[in-house]
Protein backbone atom coordinates (compact mmCIF):
# COMPACT_ATOMS: atom_id res chain seq x y z
CA UNK A 1 0.00 0.00 0.00
CA UNK A 2 1.05 3.42 -0.85
CA UNK A 3 1.05 6.59 1.73
CA UNK A 4 -2.13 8.55 0.89
CA UNK A 5 -0.69 12.10 1.32
CA UNK A 6 -2.32 14.94 -0.35
CA UNK A 7 -0.27 17.21 -2.82
CA UNK A 8 -0.30 20.50 -1.49
CA UNK A 9 2.41 22.60 -3.74
CA UNK A 10 5.61 24.41 -2.10
CA UNK A 11 5.95 25.43 1.24
CA UNK A 12 8.11 26.69 3.98
CA UNK A 13 8.74 26.32 7.49
CA UNK A 14 7.01 28.68 9.92
CA UNK A 15 9.80 30.42 12.02
CA UNK A 16 10.04 32.85 14.39
CA UNK A 17 11.63 35.31 12.37
CA UNK A 18 8.07 35.74 10.01
CA UNK A 19 5.63 35.35 12.99
CA UNK A 20 4.58 39.18 12.37
CA UNK A 21 3.97 38.37 8.94
CA UNK A 22 1.83 35.02 9.79
CA UNK A 23 -0.54 37.72 12.32
CA UNK A 24 -0.83 40.25 9.93
CA UNK A 25 -1.97 37.91 7.53
CA UNK A 26 1.08 39.16 4.71
CA UNK A 27 2.22 35.54 5.15
CA UNK A 28 0.87 34.07 1.93
CA UNK A 29 2.15 30.48 1.19
CA UNK A 30 0.85 27.05 -0.50
CA UNK A 31 1.61 25.70 3.30
CA UNK A 32 3.99 25.65 6.18
CA UNK A 33 5.42 23.15 7.94
CA UNK A 34 6.01 23.79 11.74
CA UNK A 35 8.41 22.08 14.22
CA UNK A 36 6.06 19.89 16.29
CA UNK A 37 8.55 20.02 19.17
CA UNK A 38 8.25 24.34 19.29
CA UNK A 39 4.72 23.98 19.53
CA UNK A 40 4.48 21.57 22.53
CA UNK A 41 3.74 24.56 25.52
CA UNK A 42 1.52 25.33 27.27
CA UNK A 43 -0.06 28.73 25.42
CA UNK A 44 1.47 32.11 23.99
CA UNK A 45 2.62 33.61 20.99
CA UNK A 46 3.92 30.55 18.92
CA UNK A 47 0.86 28.66 19.69
CA UNK A 48 -1.53 31.91 18.46
CA UNK A 49 0.66 32.12 15.44
CA UNK A 50 0.28 28.31 14.89
CA UNK A 51 -3.33 28.69 14.94
CA UNK A 52 -2.97 32.06 12.40
CA UNK A 53 -1.18 30.02 9.68
CA UNK A 54 -3.62 26.87 10.61
CA UNK A 55 -6.50 29.54 9.36
CA UNK A 56 -4.94 30.58 6.17
CA UNK A 57 -3.74 27.45 4.87
CA UNK A 58 -3.00 23.78 5.59
CA UNK A 59 0.35 23.05 7.76
CA UNK A 60 1.95 19.82 8.81
CA UNK A 61 4.08 19.20 11.98
CA UNK A 62 7.80 18.06 11.62
CA UNK A 63 9.58 16.70 14.30
CA UNK A 64 12.59 16.55 15.12
CA UNK A 65 13.07 14.24 18.69
CA UNK A 66 10.79 11.40 18.45
CA UNK A 67 14.28 9.39 18.20
CA UNK A 68 12.36 6.62 16.14
CA UNK A 69 16.28 4.73 16.29
CA UNK A 70 16.57 4.99 19.43
CA UNK A 71 16.78 1.84 21.96
CA UNK A 72 15.07 3.83 24.47
CA UNK A 73 11.54 2.78 25.30
CA UNK A 74 9.29 6.02 23.03
CA UNK A 75 8.76 8.59 25.29
CA UNK A 76 5.21 8.49 26.74
CA UNK A 77 5.34 12.26 27.34
CA UNK A 78 6.34 13.02 24.21
CA UNK A 79 3.92 10.88 22.48
CA UNK A 80 0.67 12.16 24.63
CA UNK A 81 1.77 15.62 23.35
CA UNK A 82 2.48 15.42 19.92
CA UNK A 83 -1.24 13.36 19.83
CA UNK A 84 -2.69 16.60 21.84
CA UNK A 85 -0.79 18.70 19.34
CA UNK A 86 -1.82 16.56 16.18
CA UNK A 87 -5.38 16.91 17.40
CA UNK A 88 -5.26 20.31 17.72
CA UNK A 89 -3.77 21.46 15.12
CA UNK A 90 -5.15 18.65 12.56
CA UNK A 91 -2.09 18.88 10.35
CA UNK A 92 -2.23 17.21 6.75
CA UNK A 93 0.50 15.03 7.98
CA UNK A 94 3.31 14.68 10.41
CA UNK A 95 6.37 13.73 9.55
CA UNK A 96 10.03 12.94 11.75
CA UNK A 97 13.51 11.43 11.03
CA UNK A 98 14.97 8.17 10.31
CA UNK A 99 17.39 8.79 13.09
CA UNK A 100 18.00 8.45 16.66
CA UNK A 101 18.86 11.38 19.49
CA UNK A 102 18.54 9.94 23.12
CA UNK A 103 19.80 7.13 24.84
CA UNK A 104 19.63 6.21 28.63
CA UNK A 105 17.55 9.05 28.87
CA UNK A 106 19.92 11.58 27.27
CA UNK A 107 19.03 13.65 24.31
CA UNK A 108 21.75 14.87 22.08
CA UNK A 109 19.12 17.41 20.18
CA UNK A 110 20.74 15.63 17.65
CA UNK A 111 19.90 13.34 14.51
CA UNK A 112 21.98 11.05 15.21
CA UNK A 113 22.79 8.02 12.18
CA UNK A 114 21.64 4.75 12.33
CA UNK A 115 23.70 1.56 11.37
CA UNK A 116 21.71 -0.39 9.07
CA UNK A 117 21.54 -3.38 10.35
CA UNK A 118 18.80 -5.94 9.96
CA UNK A 119 18.54 -5.78 14.25
CA UNK A 120 17.70 -1.51 13.27
CA UNK A 121 16.06 -2.36 10.85
CA UNK A 122 13.53 -4.76 12.76
CA UNK A 123 13.78 -1.96 15.68
CA UNK A 124 12.67 1.29 13.86
CA UNK A 125 9.33 -1.12 11.70
CA UNK A 126 8.21 -1.97 15.18
CA UNK A 127 8.70 1.89 16.48
CA UNK A 128 7.31 3.74 13.33
CA UNK A 129 4.25 0.98 13.64
CA UNK A 130 3.66 1.46 17.43
CA UNK A 131 3.64 5.81 16.63
CA UNK A 132 1.56 5.48 13.88
CA UNK A 133 -0.64 3.29 15.89
CA UNK A 134 -0.62 5.76 18.93
CA UNK A 135 -1.40 8.81 16.60
CA UNK A 136 -3.91 6.96 14.56
CA UNK A 137 -2.58 7.70 11.18
CA UNK A 138 0.39 7.18 8.96
CA UNK A 139 3.60 9.77 9.28
CA UNK A 140 6.54 10.03 6.97
CA UNK A 141 10.29 9.50 7.83
CA UNK A 142 12.72 11.58 6.26
CA UNK A 143 16.54 10.70 5.49
CA UNK A 144 19.14 12.50 7.25
CA UNK A 145 22.51 13.69 6.36
CA UNK A 146 25.55 12.19 7.64
CA UNK A 147 28.94 12.55 8.27
CA UNK A 148 29.72 8.86 8.93
CA UNK A 149 28.59 5.67 8.23
CA UNK A 150 28.99 2.24 10.45
CA UNK A 151 31.22 -0.76 8.91
CA UNK A 152 28.79 -3.17 10.17
CA UNK A 153 26.12 -1.79 8.19
CA UNK A 154 24.33 -4.30 6.29
CA UNK A 155 23.31 -2.41 3.36
CA UNK A 156 23.27 1.14 1.94
CA UNK A 157 20.88 4.07 3.60
CA UNK A 158 18.28 4.12 0.47
CA UNK A 159 17.46 -0.26 0.52
CA UNK A 160 17.09 0.52 4.73
CA UNK A 161 14.67 3.04 4.07
CA UNK A 162 12.69 1.85 1.41
CA UNK A 163 12.29 -1.68 4.00
CA UNK A 164 11.46 0.80 6.91
CA UNK A 165 8.55 2.12 5.17
CA UNK A 166 7.81 -1.17 3.28
CA UNK A 167 8.03 -2.89 6.93
CA UNK A 168 5.93 0.14 8.51
CA UNK A 169 3.88 0.97 5.96
CA UNK A 170 4.59 4.49 6.40
CA UNK A 171 5.63 7.22 4.09
CA UNK A 172 8.93 8.86 2.91
CA UNK A 173 9.44 12.55 3.12
CA UNK A 174 12.91 12.43 1.06
CA UNK A 175 15.20 15.30 1.76
CA UNK A 176 17.00 15.66 -1.71
CA UNK A 177 19.80 17.63 -0.34
CA UNK A 178 20.18 15.79 2.98
CA UNK A 179 20.97 13.21 -0.26
CA UNK A 180 23.46 15.03 -1.80
CA UNK A 181 25.14 16.14 1.77
CA UNK A 182 25.44 12.28 2.72
CA UNK A 183 26.61 11.24 -0.99
CA UNK A 184 29.09 14.01 -1.01
CA UNK A 185 30.34 13.13 2.60
CA UNK A 186 30.34 9.28 2.21
CA UNK A 187 31.22 8.96 -1.45
CA UNK A 188 28.22 7.26 -2.82
CA UNK A 189 25.49 8.39 -5.89
CA UNK A 190 23.46 10.75 -4.78
CA UNK A 191 20.81 9.57 -8.23
CA UNK A 192 21.04 5.97 -7.70
CA UNK A 193 19.75 6.51 -3.66
CA UNK A 194 17.19 8.49 -5.30
CA UNK A 195 15.88 5.89 -8.07
CA UNK A 196 16.09 3.37 -5.29
CA UNK A 197 13.46 5.01 -3.06
CA UNK A 198 9.65 3.46 -3.76
CA UNK A 199 8.30 6.39 -5.22
CA UNK A 200 4.60 5.26 -4.10
CA UNK A 201 6.21 6.56 -0.74
CA UNK A 202 6.86 9.56 -1.17
CA UNK A 203 4.80 11.97 0.14
CA UNK A 204 6.92 15.16 0.48
CA UNK A 205 10.02 16.45 -0.61
CA UNK A 206 12.35 19.04 2.01
CA UNK A 207 14.94 21.48 -0.22
CA UNK A 208 17.83 23.16 1.81
CA UNK A 209 20.81 24.85 1.34
CA UNK A 210 24.24 23.24 3.06
CA UNK A 211 28.25 24.92 3.74
CA UNK A 212 31.14 23.55 2.27
CA UNK A 213 34.03 22.83 4.39
CA UNK A 214 37.47 21.66 3.58
CA UNK A 215 36.61 18.37 3.75
CA UNK A 216 32.61 17.96 4.07
CA UNK A 217 29.49 19.17 3.64
CA UNK A 218 27.46 20.16 6.39
CA UNK A 219 23.75 20.16 6.59
CA UNK A 220 23.08 23.86 7.97
CA UNK A 221 20.06 25.34 6.10
CA UNK A 222 21.31 28.75 6.15
CA UNK A 223 20.71 29.60 2.67
CA UNK A 224 19.25 29.06 -0.65
CA UNK A 225 19.54 25.32 -2.32
CA UNK A 226 22.36 24.41 -4.10
CA UNK A 227 22.71 23.91 -8.00
CA UNK A 228 23.38 19.78 -7.69
CA UNK A 229 20.49 19.52 -5.50
CA UNK A 230 18.01 21.44 -8.06
CA UNK A 231 19.49 18.48 -10.20
CA UNK A 232 18.47 16.14 -7.84
CA UNK A 233 14.95 17.47 -7.39
CA UNK A 234 14.86 17.49 -11.31
CA UNK A 235 15.88 13.90 -10.55
CA UNK A 236 12.63 13.24 -8.22
CA UNK A 237 10.39 15.25 -9.77
CA UNK A 238 10.91 13.14 -12.93
CA UNK A 239 10.41 9.86 -10.88
CA UNK A 240 7.56 10.66 -8.84
CA UNK A 241 5.12 13.95 -10.37
CA UNK A 242 3.98 16.33 -7.93
CA UNK A 243 5.45 15.64 -4.52
CA UNK A 244 4.07 18.48 -1.65
CA UNK A 245 7.81 20.50 -1.49
CA UNK A 246 9.18 22.46 1.64
CA UNK A 247 12.16 25.05 1.88
CA UNK A 248 14.17 24.37 4.53
CA UNK A 249 15.35 27.77 5.79
CA UNK A 250 16.36 27.92 9.54
CA UNK A 251 19.27 30.10 10.18
CA UNK A 252 20.20 33.41 8.31
CA UNK A 253 16.75 33.48 7.41
CA UNK A 254 15.97 36.21 4.74
CA UNK A 255 13.66 38.70 4.28
CA UNK A 256 10.11 36.49 3.60
CA UNK A 257 9.97 37.64 -0.16
CA UNK A 258 13.45 35.92 -0.47
CA UNK A 259 11.89 32.75 1.10
CA UNK A 260 9.09 33.03 -1.31
CA UNK A 261 11.59 33.16 -4.45
CA UNK A 262 12.91 30.25 -3.26
CA UNK A 263 9.82 28.27 -2.84
CA UNK A 264 8.86 29.66 -6.14
CA UNK A 265 11.98 28.39 -8.04
CA UNK A 266 11.07 25.06 -6.52
CA UNK A 267 7.57 25.35 -8.21
CA UNK A 268 9.17 26.33 -11.61
CA UNK A 269 11.00 23.40 -11.62
CA UNK A 270 8.05 21.04 -10.86
CA UNK A 271 6.70 22.85 -13.93
CA UNK A 272 9.46 22.33 -16.40
CA UNK A 273 10.31 18.69 -15.18
CA UNK A 274 6.23 17.64 -15.51
CA UNK A 275 6.29 19.39 -18.54
CA UNK A 276 9.29 17.82 -19.83
CA UNK A 277 7.42 14.63 -18.93
CA UNK A 278 4.39 15.16 -20.68
CA UNK A 279 6.41 16.26 -23.86
CA UNK A 280 7.77 12.91 -23.91
CA UNK A 281 4.71 10.88 -23.29
CA UNK A 282 2.91 13.18 -26.40
CA UNK B 1 29.00 -6.90 16.69
CA UNK B 2 28.43 -4.35 18.97
CA UNK B 3 24.44 -4.20 19.89
CA UNK B 4 22.08 -1.36 18.47
CA UNK B 5 22.34 0.27 22.34
CA UNK B 6 25.82 -0.39 22.91
CA UNK B 7 26.53 1.72 20.18
CA UNK B 8 23.89 4.62 20.88
CA UNK B 9 25.82 4.53 23.98
CA UNK B 10 29.13 4.87 23.29
CA UNK B 11 27.96 7.45 20.83
CA UNK B 12 26.43 9.76 22.37
CA UNK B 13 28.99 9.34 26.04
CA UNK B 14 31.89 10.32 23.69
CA UNK B 15 29.77 13.17 22.07
CA UNK B 16 29.10 15.02 25.55
CA UNK B 17 32.39 13.24 26.86
CA UNK B 18 34.39 17.08 26.30
CA UNK B 19 33.95 20.39 24.66
CA UNK B 20 35.67 21.86 22.03
CA UNK B 21 38.75 20.76 20.18
CA UNK B 22 39.07 17.96 23.27
CA UNK B 23 36.25 16.15 22.47
CA UNK B 24 38.49 13.54 20.55
CA UNK B 25 39.85 12.43 23.76
CA UNK B 26 36.82 11.19 25.00
CA UNK B 27 35.79 9.16 21.87
CA UNK B 28 34.98 5.31 22.52
CA UNK B 29 37.87 2.73 20.55
CA UNK B 30 35.42 0.30 20.42
CA UNK B 31 33.11 2.85 18.84
CA UNK B 32 35.50 4.47 16.51
CA UNK B 33 36.50 1.31 15.12
CA UNK B 34 32.93 0.91 13.65
CA UNK B 35 32.98 4.34 12.32
CA UNK B 36 34.49 3.67 8.30
CA UNK B 37 37.37 6.58 7.78
CA UNK B 38 36.73 7.32 4.16
CA UNK B 39 38.85 9.91 2.00
CA UNK B 40 40.29 12.75 3.95
CA UNK B 41 38.30 12.42 6.73
CA UNK B 42 38.82 9.68 8.96
CA UNK B 43 36.66 7.96 11.48
CA UNK B 44 37.56 10.22 14.62
CA UNK B 45 37.68 13.51 11.98
CA UNK B 46 33.95 12.08 11.36
CA UNK B 47 33.09 11.72 14.92
CA UNK B 48 34.13 14.83 15.93
CA UNK B 49 31.60 16.63 13.40
CA UNK B 50 28.83 15.85 15.74
CA UNK B 51 30.79 16.47 18.76
CA UNK B 52 30.97 19.92 17.74
CA UNK B 53 27.80 20.18 16.56
CA UNK B 54 26.58 18.73 20.09
CA UNK B 55 28.43 21.53 22.30
CA UNK B 56 27.91 24.58 19.85
CA UNK B 57 24.11 23.72 19.11
CA UNK B 58 23.22 23.29 23.04
CA UNK B 59 25.27 26.46 23.88
CA UNK B 60 23.37 27.95 21.38
CA UNK B 61 20.08 27.15 22.85
CA UNK B 62 21.28 28.53 26.41
CA UNK B 63 22.66 31.70 24.93
CA UNK B 64 18.98 32.43 23.59
CA UNK B 65 17.41 31.43 26.79
CA UNK B 66 19.77 33.49 28.82
CA UNK B 67 20.58 36.41 26.61
CA UNK B 68 21.48 38.72 29.34
CA UNK B 69 24.27 36.52 31.32
CA UNK B 70 25.67 35.74 27.77
CA UNK B 71 26.20 39.45 27.01
CA UNK B 72 27.03 40.40 30.36
CA UNK B 73 29.89 36.82 30.23
CA UNK B 74 30.69 37.66 26.85
CA UNK B 75 30.50 34.51 24.10
CA UNK B 76 33.88 32.45 25.62
CA UNK B 77 33.29 33.02 29.29
CA UNK B 78 29.33 31.86 28.67
CA UNK B 79 30.43 29.15 26.23
CA UNK B 80 32.68 27.68 29.03
CA UNK B 81 29.89 28.17 31.70
CA UNK B 82 27.31 26.28 29.67
CA UNK B 83 29.45 23.63 28.72
CA UNK B 84 30.54 22.89 32.05
CA UNK B 85 26.17 23.05 32.98
CA UNK B 86 25.85 20.94 30.31
CA UNK B 87 28.04 18.33 31.72
CA UNK B 88 26.58 18.26 35.17
CA UNK B 89 23.01 18.76 33.63
CA UNK B 90 22.99 16.72 30.36
CA UNK B 91 19.28 17.21 28.69
CA UNK B 92 16.93 14.68 29.60
CA UNK B 93 13.56 16.27 27.66
CA UNK B 94 13.21 15.88 24.45
CA UNK B 95 12.42 19.30 23.61
CA UNK B 96 15.23 22.23 24.06
CA UNK B 97 12.85 24.36 25.32
CA UNK B 98 13.81 22.38 29.05
CA UNK B 99 17.23 22.59 28.61
CA UNK B 100 17.98 25.46 31.04
CA UNK B 101 15.51 24.12 33.28
CA UNK B 102 18.46 23.61 36.22
CA UNK B 103 20.69 26.18 35.08
CA UNK B 104 19.77 28.95 37.63
CA UNK B 105 20.38 25.99 40.36
CA UNK B 106 23.31 25.10 39.02
CA UNK B 107 24.87 28.40 39.02
CA UNK B 108 23.99 29.04 42.71
CA UNK B 109 25.83 26.09 43.33
CA UNK B 110 28.84 26.57 40.93
CA UNK B 111 29.92 28.99 43.41
CA UNK B 112 30.04 32.72 42.24
CA UNK B 113 31.45 33.63 39.03
CA UNK B 114 34.81 35.84 39.71
CA UNK B 115 32.72 39.78 39.76
CA UNK B 116 29.55 38.10 38.89
CA UNK B 117 27.54 37.03 42.27
CA UNK B 118 24.15 38.07 40.86
CA UNK B 119 24.20 35.75 38.21
CA UNK B 120 21.63 32.87 39.79
CA UNK B 121 19.27 35.76 40.55
CA UNK B 122 19.51 36.85 36.62
CA UNK B 123 18.87 33.16 35.18
CA UNK B 124 15.98 33.11 37.40
CA UNK B 125 14.39 36.28 35.79
CA UNK B 126 15.73 34.48 32.10
CA UNK B 127 13.92 31.71 33.29
CA UNK B 128 11.08 32.97 34.44
CA UNK B 129 10.46 35.15 31.48
CA UNK B 130 10.45 32.21 29.06
CA UNK B 131 7.68 30.18 31.66
CA UNK B 132 5.65 33.19 31.34
CA UNK B 133 6.22 33.29 27.43
CA UNK B 134 4.82 30.41 26.45
CA UNK B 135 2.59 30.12 29.60
CA UNK B 136 -1.29 29.10 29.19
CA UNK B 137 -3.80 31.33 27.91
CA UNK B 138 -6.82 32.81 30.03
CA UNK B 139 -9.61 34.70 29.78
CA UNK B 140 -8.79 37.83 31.68
CA UNK B 141 -10.85 39.96 34.29
CA UNK B 142 -12.17 43.15 32.46
CA UNK B 143 -11.71 46.55 33.51
CA UNK B 144 -15.15 46.83 32.68
CA UNK B 145 -16.33 43.69 34.25
CA UNK B 146 -14.72 44.58 37.68
CA UNK B 147 -16.66 48.05 37.99
CA UNK B 148 -19.57 46.25 37.36
CA UNK B 149 -19.03 44.41 40.64
CA UNK B 150 -21.65 45.77 43.14
CA UNK B 151 -19.78 46.93 46.14
CA UNK B 152 -21.69 44.59 48.65
CA UNK B 153 -19.83 41.48 46.95
CA UNK B 154 -16.94 42.93 47.06
CA UNK B 155 -15.69 41.48 50.32
CA UNK B 156 -16.46 37.89 49.11
CA UNK B 157 -14.45 38.09 45.95
CA UNK B 158 -11.52 35.62 45.48
CA UNK B 159 -9.27 36.97 42.18
CA UNK B 160 -7.29 34.68 40.74
CA UNK B 161 -3.98 35.49 38.70
CA UNK B 162 -3.70 34.08 35.30
CA UNK B 163 -1.36 31.33 34.25
CA UNK B 164 1.37 34.08 32.67
CA UNK B 165 2.27 35.86 35.25
CA UNK B 166 5.22 34.67 38.24
CA UNK B 167 5.95 36.30 41.35
CA UNK B 168 9.85 36.18 42.38
CA UNK B 169 11.71 36.90 45.30
CA UNK B 170 15.50 37.52 44.50
CA UNK B 171 18.52 38.89 46.39
CA UNK B 172 19.59 41.06 43.84
CA UNK B 173 17.73 43.78 41.69
CA UNK B 174 18.89 42.13 38.74
CA UNK B 175 15.65 43.49 36.65
CA UNK B 176 17.84 46.71 36.17
CA UNK B 177 20.35 44.68 34.32
CA UNK B 178 17.36 43.69 31.76
CA UNK B 179 16.32 47.20 30.96
CA UNK B 180 19.99 48.52 31.17
CA UNK B 181 20.96 49.71 27.64
CA UNK B 182 24.73 48.58 28.29
CA UNK B 183 24.03 45.56 30.99
CA UNK B 184 27.86 44.71 31.12
CA UNK B 185 28.14 48.35 32.23
CA UNK B 186 25.53 48.28 34.50
CA UNK B 187 26.59 44.57 36.11
CA UNK B 188 29.35 46.53 37.71
CA UNK B 189 26.95 48.47 39.69
CA UNK B 190 25.07 45.54 41.26
CA UNK B 191 24.48 46.03 44.98
CA UNK B 192 22.58 43.15 47.04
CA UNK B 193 19.54 44.08 47.73
CA UNK B 194 16.33 42.05 48.05
CA UNK B 195 13.70 42.78 45.20
CA UNK B 196 10.18 40.85 44.68
CA UNK B 197 9.01 41.07 41.11
CA UNK B 198 6.65 40.25 39.16
CA UNK B 199 7.03 39.09 35.90
CA UNK B 200 3.90 39.09 33.41
CA UNK B 201 2.47 39.13 29.89
CA UNK B 202 0.47 41.20 28.33
CA UNK B 203 -0.24 40.40 24.49
CA UNK B 204 2.87 38.19 23.69
CA UNK B 205 4.84 40.58 25.35
CA UNK B 206 6.77 39.59 28.76
CA UNK B 207 7.27 42.55 31.60
CA UNK B 208 8.86 42.86 35.05
CA UNK B 209 8.54 45.22 37.30
CA UNK B 210 8.77 45.43 41.08
CA UNK B 211 6.64 45.53 43.62
CA UNK B 212 6.57 47.20 47.10
CA UNK B 213 5.50 46.43 49.99
CA UNK B 214 2.06 46.83 50.08
CA UNK B 215 1.54 45.09 46.45
CA UNK B 216 3.88 42.03 47.44
CA UNK B 217 1.30 41.71 50.78
CA UNK B 218 -1.68 41.63 48.61
CA UNK B 219 0.00 39.16 46.20
CA UNK B 220 0.37 36.81 49.04
CA UNK B 221 -3.22 36.70 49.74
CA UNK B 222 -4.33 36.48 46.25
CA UNK B 223 -2.42 33.49 45.81
CA UNK B 224 -3.29 32.49 49.09
CA UNK B 225 -6.68 31.98 48.16
CA UNK B 226 -7.79 34.56 50.61
CA UNK B 227 -11.06 36.94 49.80
CA UNK B 228 -10.44 40.27 49.21
CA UNK B 229 -11.68 41.21 52.65
CA UNK B 230 -8.71 39.37 53.93
CA UNK B 231 -6.74 41.01 51.38
CA UNK B 232 -6.96 44.28 53.03
CA UNK B 233 -7.18 42.97 56.35
CA UNK B 234 -3.19 41.84 55.32
CA UNK B 235 -2.73 45.73 54.45
CA UNK B 236 -4.25 46.90 57.76
CA UNK B 237 -1.13 45.89 59.63
CA UNK B 238 0.72 48.51 58.16
CA UNK B 239 -1.95 51.06 56.50
CA UNK B 240 -5.55 52.30 58.19
CA UNK B 241 -8.53 50.20 57.16
CA UNK B 242 -9.73 53.30 54.83
CA UNK B 243 -6.28 53.68 53.50
CA UNK B 244 -5.75 49.76 53.33
CA UNK B 245 -9.15 49.42 51.37
CA UNK B 246 -8.35 51.79 48.68
CA UNK B 247 -5.40 50.63 48.40
CA UNK B 248 -6.54 47.06 47.66
CA UNK B 249 -8.94 47.96 45.25
CA UNK B 250 -6.51 50.04 43.86
CA UNK B 251 -4.10 47.22 43.49
CA UNK B 252 -7.24 44.73 41.82
CA UNK B 253 -7.52 47.65 39.47
CA UNK B 254 -4.01 48.05 38.50
CA UNK B 255 -3.73 43.84 38.03
CA UNK B 256 -6.82 44.06 35.88
CA UNK B 257 -5.63 46.33 33.62
CA UNK B 258 -1.54 44.87 33.09
CA UNK B 259 -3.57 41.43 32.71
CA UNK B 260 -2.70 39.74 35.64
CA UNK B 261 -6.22 38.53 36.84
CA UNK B 262 -8.32 35.22 35.52
CA UNK B 263 -12.18 35.54 34.22
CA UNK B 264 -14.67 36.55 36.52
CA UNK B 265 -13.85 36.12 39.94
CA UNK B 266 -15.05 33.29 41.98
CA UNK B 267 -16.25 33.08 45.91
CA UNK B 268 -14.26 32.15 48.32
CA UNK B 269 -15.02 28.21 48.69
CA UNK B 270 -13.83 25.80 51.66
CA UNK B 271 -10.92 23.83 51.19
CA UNK B 272 -9.59 25.67 48.19
CA UNK B 273 -6.58 25.58 46.56
CA UNK B 274 -3.30 27.55 48.19
CA UNK B 275 -0.68 28.59 45.92
CA UNK B 276 2.69 29.70 46.94
CA UNK B 277 3.81 32.83 46.09
CA UNK B 278 7.61 31.92 45.65
CA UNK B 279 6.56 28.12 44.52
CA UNK B 280 7.77 29.04 40.59
CA UNK B 281 10.43 27.05 39.43
CA UNK B 282 9.67 27.09 35.63
CA UNK B 283 10.39 23.36 35.49
CA UNK B 284 8.03 21.16 33.37
CA UNK B 285 5.60 19.35 35.16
Amino acid sequence: MACSIPYLGHGVGLRTTHFPRVLDGTARVDWFEAISENFMIAGGRPLAVLERARASCPVVLHGVSLSLGSTDPLSEPYLRALRGLVDRVAPAWVSDHLCWGSVGGHYAHDLLPLPYTEEALTHVIDRVRTVQDRLGRQILIENVSSYLTFAHSAMPEWEFLAAVVEGADCGILLDVNNVYVSAVNHGFDAERYVRGLPIDRIGQIHLAGHSKHETYLLDTHDGQVAPPVWDLYRLAVRRCGQVSTLIEWDDRIPEWAVLCAEAERARAVEAEMLEEAHAASA
Amino acid sequence: MLPLRDVQARFLRSLAAAPGPLASHGFDPALLALVEGRGALGSADRLDVYAQMYWARLVDVLRDDFPRIAVILGAERFAALACAYLTRHPSTHPSVRWLGSEFADFLAGHGPVEGLPFLADLARLEWTRLAVFDAADAVLLRVDELRAIPPSAWPSLTFHLVPAVRVLRLAWPVHELWAASDPTAAATEMRPTEAVLRVWRDGFAVYQARVDTVERMALEQLLAGAPFAALCGRLEVILSPSEAAREAAALVLRWVEDGLLAGIPIRRRAGSQRGSLFAHDGRHP
